[in-house]
């Protein structure tokens, strides 16, 4: 009985985590957890594969707003090595402030942005290609979610790396 | 036992520490009082603590009209002074800087008038540490007033009060300076530098601060040199707006009416037709001259000399100046008309209206 209760409940557990990544998998695609790419700011890391094939790197990344933590996914493409999407999942910054983090206009920035160029953070505008402009009035809640995806795209290299 | 004893005594004996640790930091976050000629002041917030406290409900009201209830606790700046032989009624006007860099001053009415509470509890609790040692609370004033983290407070010995004599129009002015890319939110926007703008507009002078005046009548003195270094956003939404990437959002201007910097004033005639009365004349729909010059507070003179961009200028008398109006083409340039008077009056791309024989 406890065997089964301890088997399902593992199963269960597994289960949950992928679940959150669920509505990013296309038709065909599996996910799978990459533990051993997963440290103390990287909360989780998943490979998605179709076919076999690697597709994507989704990551659950935390980092430290202007309030408090803020949790977000990043789902960087396996062959192009570009950004997919950045989502915030979890923030308690300032409503007036930082609470436009969530905003498609910011996340959107980040989008098709290479793997192995650093994001900067800058004021007015951009001028080059891996730079993100910050939210306006919220420098230290963008500077968070750009240290957060900057991570991310570390770790993707290193994970690359460790599967070719 | 023992051994439980003596851990429950340890956790005791490193709470108590925490907690006193804690308060000790607390207590070491000062409030320095610069200006005065014999010396600064510097209070902690047990200095604060030990003075005579008041304890009001309050409503802040920011600028988006959001009201918040609160109650706090703390002396006044009144009392504080009062302390050490000085009086707030006394003062022309002081700057309140927050760590962050925020930094407001408050006017010699506000002075004059409204009590001053450096807060160092809000809804019976401790500051949190983005707010502590202390927010300043002024009662019936906008929240821009009311900053967190308090450290500095600046003692202004004279306002200006000097007379303008010269009216520039912001439209004409942006249309001939260079203007740089501003993303505001998700718009990609326009923006002029604002030394440019001073520049282009020969307006330097020797004068402290510039105060802006929003079209919804909000007022506010700004540090020359915070504001040199701004820019004013000019296309988009909010604009004319006061604004830096470098300096906290809660000091952004939105709607400039104008500003004042020394004896000249910079003019938003679009803001003006928003917000002014509108004058028509012969079917032209703009501002009276009477009504900008009282706006601005335009120094009467026996004649006013009228500029435009292209160096066109033109000398009409103040008893001429009542029977006209300035006016926004359908091309958005600032033009001049006079009601019976010849053509030479017409002016079109109006930069500048002067006072002469003052």
């Amino acid at each position: 009985m406890l065997v089964i209760f301890t088997i399902s409940g593992f199963f269960f557990y597994q289960n949950n985590q992928i679940a959150e990544i669920r509505d990013k998998l296309d038709e065909g695609e599996t996910a799978s957890r990459l533990k051993k790419f997963e440290e103390q700011d990287i909360l989780r890391v998943y490979l998605v594969k179709s076919e076999g094939t690697p597709q994507k790197i989704i990551q659950k990344i935390s980092t430290n707003g202007f309030v408090d933590t803020i949790t977000m996914m990043v789902t960087i493409d396996f062959d192009t090595e570009r950004i997919e999407s950045v989502e915030i999942l979890k923030h308690t910054e300032t409503e007036d402030y930082g609470g436009y983090v969530i905003e498609d206009w910011f996340l959107n920035r980040f989008k098709g942005n290479e793997a192995s160029q650093t994001l900067t953070l800058v004021k007015m505008f951009k001028k080059k290609t891996n730079e993100i402009v910050t939210i306006t009035g919220a420098s230290k809640t963008s500077a968070a979610v750009v240290n957060g995806v900057n991570l991310s795209l570390q770790n993707f290299l290193r994970i690359k790396g460790g599967l070719n | 036992m023992n051994v439980k004893a003596k851990g429950i005594r340890v956790l005791l004996l490193v709470a108590v520490m925490m907690l006193v640790l804690s308060f000790a930091t607390y207590a070491e976050e000062n409030v320095l009082i610069t200006g005065f000629n014999d010396g600064d002041i510097e209070l902690s917030v047990q200095d604060l603590k030990e003075l005579a406290a008041v304890n009001v409900d309050v409503v802040s009201v920011n600028s988006a009209g959001h009201e918040k209830k609160y109650s706090v606790t703390g002396p006044t700046l009144h009392d504080i002074l009062t302390k050490f032989g000085k009086s707030q009624k006394n003062l022309e006007a002081i700057r309140l800087i927050a760590g962050d860099g925020y930094s407001i001053e408050v006017p010699v009415e506000v002075l004059k008038s409204r009590q001053i509470i450096l807060a160092y509890t809000i809804n019976g609790k401790p500051l949190d540490e983005k707010t502590k040692p202390v927010r300043v609370i002024i009662p019936e004033e906008r929240s821009m007033y009311w900053i967190r983290n308090l450290v500095k407070i600046e003692i202004i010995k004279e306002t200006e009060n000097v007379s303008i004599n010269e009216i520039n129009f912001l439209e004409t002015a942006i249309a001939e300076v260079e203007t740089v890319d501003y993303t505001y939110y998700d718009s990609e926007d326009k923006a002029v530098q604002i030394q440019t703008l001073f520049t282009y507009l020969a307006l330097e002078g020797d004068f402290r601060s510039v105060s802006l005046k929003a079209v919804d009548g909000l007022t506010k003195n700004e540090d020359k040199g915070i504001f040199i270094n701004g820019y004013i956003k000019i296309t988009g939404t909010d604009t004319p707006l006061f604004l830096s990437p470098d300096l906290p959002k809660g000091m952004y201007v939105k709607h400039l009416l104008y500003f004042n910097c020394g004896d000249s004033a910079v003019f938003s005639l679009t803001k003006g037709v928003e917000g002014l009365n509108k004058t028509i004349v012969d079917e032209i729909t703009g501002i009276s001259m009477t009504t900008l010059f009282d706006t601005i507070g335009l120094i009467k003179a026996d004649m006013y000399r009228l500029t435009a961009n292209d160096g066109y200028s033109v000398d009409i008398s103040y008893d001429d100046m009542t029977k006209g109006i300035v006016y926004l083409d359908d091309k958005g340039r600032v033009r001049s008309y006079f009601s019976g008077l010849d053509k030479s009056t017409k002016v079109k791309g109006l930069l500048k209206i002067e006072a002469l024989n003052q």
